[in-house]
């Protein structure tokens, strides 16, 4: 019983998965509600790999959808050009999909290593300049190479990302960012965050951290790519604009950037609530945008901004660990603050 | 027991021939959901407005007559109309949205290419016939069997851009330049010098210049004049249009000019200049001029408060198409429906259309010239297979 108390996660995790499954099997997710939740995991990703460049780290990434073009084209070139895997059986065809993956992760950690190591070194928002440009210049590339489909895009890509995949990557990426953020590297991302010169001052390597930092995130965004295009089994260079890289900006600031739980809401929500809202017809991205306004007017720090969900279990401090006894307590959590605060004075 | 045995045949039997007679007739539901996706908000927003009141337009004529009559049994159609943003992955989600949770019969739009490749896959899964309107790229039908489109392709205008200069031109000698670093330009050069052999005709001079930022012609176009064509075909991109008509008179080549859809383009006789261009003829895909389009187009025009564009135009003729699909299907359901799009044979605004077997339409191109900075209506050209 203890052991439960002290690894709720463990049994948690594959818990919701089998409810998710079984809603699926019952039909009660159809395959709507499953491209939507599925979409939903691919933005969660993004959100969370962009939360360690410019939440954790407090660098500017704004062309992040480039390195998610970057994945999903290396890894669709893969399953579906140099092995045709879509006549292979479930094994090999499985394998080669999550080797594609990480192949197409490790393609983009490259172009972030490559365009981190000059950028990095500087001071200021030029890592903004450079992403954006990187995204700009990856669509250019795409539109004039013809073997992935020029400006035709990339078509009849097998379908080989499933619910348990995106599933089991979102947990991972949760996972790795948890990790990250309570290692030393993390804490050092964090110190150059609040203040660049303090940290230089107590001797953090600065530019190596941030690149670390990129880096990581550049594979994620890979990855992610790799799910999209396995999901939605076609590419296009214009989906990877700069109207991408800014949506995850988005998803990260109404979530609450630099909290690992608000990039994980701000992906989740605001993916499924243009779906939601779809009955509004033509008032549906008014609403959208308006709620968005609503957000960030009354919780600048976003939904989540400097709190986590306790199962994460942070060890890093001056992160407020929200539980489910929390959220379900909420008003004499409030109460015993208030009263807590009185003492002090 | 002998009794019970006998009962049980005739009970199967009854059985069986009920289902049976069940099953070969025509089930008619009372209503019936068309989806379409469209660009209602984002970059191409306009579109979506001109899709949305082609579909006004389509419903309005429903309503009066009281629905649609399918075997003499009006039913109801009701339109669901879902934004896609211009977005791949919202289009996808809009298309399950349609077939999940709407149960659409079929799915008109989205208008353009890549939108329309990423839903058209839902729809090819789920056996939903998917009619694009004005997605030109080859590739979208390629995506199955259940994906059609309404407009009429680069390679067919070709076609249509050779049968007029044969027939109507009495054109013998042609000649082309075209720029071949763009699949669009030299799709339609191969296509119309197929076309124009194939009738016949000679193809004096084939130039190919590459790449949009080429500004100087002449050497091209020397050869040209010293072949002394009757007409010269230029399917480029508008850009390129101006300089090369001007280099062509400041040449002397007197040939009737010919141009495509890329034409299509109000301020394009402007740019070349009015006495230039006067006379030159080109294709595009609808006009509202012709004749068979006049009802359309007034209906339109008096619902929506502005002349209807190529885009509504077509969104217009794929909901007939989908209509009169579902008006002569064997079963009321997706692969029927299907089946029946493929037998269309229709008279709509651009003319009358059928479908080839890869679900492109087979069916007029409009003819325009050039009279006084104005392009006028002059015929409508079916080629000929």
């Amino acid at each position: 019983m203890k052991w439960l108390k002290n690894n709720s996660e463990k049994v948690a995790i594959p818990l919701v998965f089998v409810a998710l499954w079984l809603l699926k099997y019952f039909g009660v997710i159809n395959n709507y509600l499953l491209q939507i939740l599925m979409l939903a995991g691919v933005n969660i990703i993004m959100t969370e790999s962009l939360n360690l460049v410019n939440g954790v780290t407090g660098q500017n990434s704004i062309g992040h959808a480039g390195f998610m073009a970057v994945g999903a084209y290396i890894s669709a070139l893969f399953t579906d050009i140099i092995f045709n895997v879509s006549d292979m059986p479930l094994i090999p065809q499985t394998a080669l999909f999550l080797l594609a993956t990480i192949i197409g992760g490790i393609i983009a950690a490259v172009f972030g290593y490559l365009i981190g190591m000059p950028t990095l070194r500087l001071r200021g928002d030029y890592l903004a300049i450079v992403t954006l440009g990187f995204g700009e210049v990856i669509r250019a590339i795409i539109r004039i190479t013809p073997f992935v489909g020029a400006a035709r895009g990339m078509m009849g890509i097998p379908k080989l990302a499933n619910l348990f995949w995106i599933y089991l990557f979102v947990i991972l990426a949760l996972y790795v960012c948890r990790n990250f953020i309570d290692s030393s590297y993390g804490r050092a991302c964090m110190a150059i965050r609040d203040n660049e010169i303090a940290a230089n001052t107590l001797g953090i390597n600065v530019s190596r951290y941030k690149i670390i930092a990129f880096v990581t995130s550049a594979f994620m965004a890979g990855v992610a790519g790799s799910m999209f295009a396995h999901t939605m089994r076609y590419l296009h260079p214009d989906i990877f604009s700069y109207i991408k890289s800014t949506d995850f900006l988005v998803y990260l600031y109404a979530g609450g950037v630099g909290s690992i739980s608000g990039a994980f809401l701000g992906g989740f929500v605001l993916t499924i609530l243009p779906e939601i809202l779809r009955f509004m017809q033509e008032w549906r991205l008014v609403i959208y945008g308006a709620l968005l306004l609503i957000i960030i007017l009354f919780r600048p720090q976003g939904l989540f901004g400097g709190k986590e969900f306790s199962w994460l279990k942070l060890k890093t401090g001056g992160i407020h660990q929200m539980g489910l006894k929390d959220l379900l307590g909420r008003k004499k959590m409030i109460k015993k603050e208030a009263s807590a605060e009185e003492t002090s004075q | 027991m002998k009794k019970f045995i006998t009962l049980l045949v005739v009970f199967c039997t009854l059985l069986g021939t009920c289902i049976g007679a069940v099953s070969a007739q025509k089930v008619i539901p009372d209503e019936l959901t068309i989806g379409m996706i469209s660009t209602i908000s984002g970059e191409q927003a306009l579109d979506g407005v001109n899709m949305t009141d082609a579909i006004r337009l389509v419903q309005k004529e429903l309503e009066e007559a009281g629905g649609l009559n399918v075997d003499g049994k009006m039913v109801k159609i009701k339109w669901q109309i879902e934004d896609c943003e211009a977005k791949p992955e919202i289009a996808v989600n809009a298309a399950q949205k349609l077939i999940e949770q709407d149960k659409v019969i079929a799915i008109v739009g989205p208008n353009n290419s890549s939108d329309t490749i990423a839903s058209a896959e839902i729809s090819q899964s789920a056996k939903i016939p998917h009619i694009t309107n004005t997605g030109t790229n080859e590739a979208v039908t390629k995506v199955g069997d259940y994906v059609f489109r309404a407009c009429i392709i680069d390679p067919f205008q070709g076609k249509v851009v050779a049968q007029f200069a044969y027939d109507d031109l009495n054109v013998r000698k042609a000649a082309v330049i075209y720029n071949n670093a763009d699949t669009y330009s030299a799709g339609l050069a191969k296509a119309f010098i197929d076309a124009f052999t194939h009738l016949g005709g000679e193809v004096v001079a084939n130039e190919a210049f590459s790449g949009a930022d080429v500004k100087d012609f002449s050497a091209q176009l020397t050869k040209i004049k010293n072949a002394n064509p009757e007409a010269v075909f230029v399917p480029t991109h508008h850009t390129n249009v101006p300089l090369i008509l001007q280099q062509i008179r400041g040449m002397g080549i007197e040939s009737t000019l010919l141009g495509c859809d890329s034409w299509d383009y109000a301020v394009l006789p402007e740019l070349v200049g009015l006495d230039i261009i006067e006379g030159a003829y080109y294709v595009t895909g609808f006009s509202p001029d012709a004749e068979t389009a006049k009802e359309f187009v007034d209906a339109f025009t008096e619902l929506a408060g502005y002349r209807p564009s190529f885009c509504s135009a077509m969104a217009y003729e794929a909901a007939h198409i989908v209509l009169n699909a579902i008006q002569n299907a064997e079963t009321i359901d997706g692969p029927g429906v299907r089946d029946a799009m493929m037998k269309t044979s229709l008279d709509l605004p651009s003319g009358h259309v059928t479908f080839d077997e890869n679900r492109n339409p087979i069916k007029a191109g409009v003819v325009l010239q050039v009279i006084d900075g104005v392009a006028q209506y002059v015929t409508s050209v079916t080629p000929a297979e």
